[in-house]
């Protein structure tokens, strides 16, 4: 049962890290052609893709989060 | 010396992501004071889930906050701001776990996840202002 949460565990964080590589590759390549496009708006760019990278990053935090707490307490 | 860190001051309040640790901090406030009306280890576990979401926000505030390079488009600086935070929320998921005991785990993956949405409702907040100009 334990190897089993663990490989659990690993498909968990193994997923999320997928899908946040695809949407972090994505946002990053839109950024650079948004400030090779409007140079004068890379500080405003550079903030909002701060906050949307979070938003990004939700995810496969959680999803750490709760592979972490069935690897540690279960 | 003090014009210098008042400007500063300035620039931290007036950033969005700034914007969006405090709404993280108030709702960690109102859920912990909700919880603690019914129980006293759902309260540390809304609190535990605050920290360990709270802190990462705050070093991702002070990376962007550092002045750009002329001429560097400032993605490595995100990419650093990112993985630090991923590192440092991890490590206090780590942290809580091994050390926190008694622990609520629904009340603290709730407000964990209701700290995550505060990003998107301060998005929407800020489009909807946008819209309205």
């Amino acid at each position: 049962m334990e190897e089993l949460i663990l490989v659990a565990g690993g498909i968990l964080m193994g997923l999320g890290a997928i899908g946040s590589g695809v949407g972090i590759g994505v946002l990053g390549g839109k950024y650079l052609e948004g400030v090779a496009r409007q140079p004068e708006l890379q500080p405003m760019l550079l903030t909002q893709l701060f906050i949307v990278l979070a938003l990004v990053d939700a995810v496969p935090i959680i999803a750490v989060g709760i592979s972490l707490y069935m690897i540690f307490a279960l | 010396m003090k014009a210098k860190a008042s400007n500063r001051l300035g620039n931290l309040t007036k950033s969005p992501i700034f914007q969006i640790v405090a709404a993280q901090f108030f709702a960690t406030f109102l859920a912990s004071a909700l919880c603690l009306v019914f129980d006293r280890v759902a309260a540390i576990s809304a609190v535990m889930a605050g920290v360990t979401c709270i802190v990462p926000g705050c070093y991702t505030l002070v990376v962007s906050l550092r002045p750009v390079i002329k001429g560097d488009p400032g993605l490595s600086q995100a990419l650093r701001g990112e993985v630090g935070k991923f590192a440092l929320t991890i490590a206090l998921f780590a942290l809580v776990f091994v050390f926190v005991k008694p622990l609520n785990v629904l009340v603290f993956f709730g407000t964990f996840v209701g700290l995550q949405l505060c990003v998107a409702v301060i998005l929407w907040y800020g489009s909807r202002r946008l819209l309205k100009r």
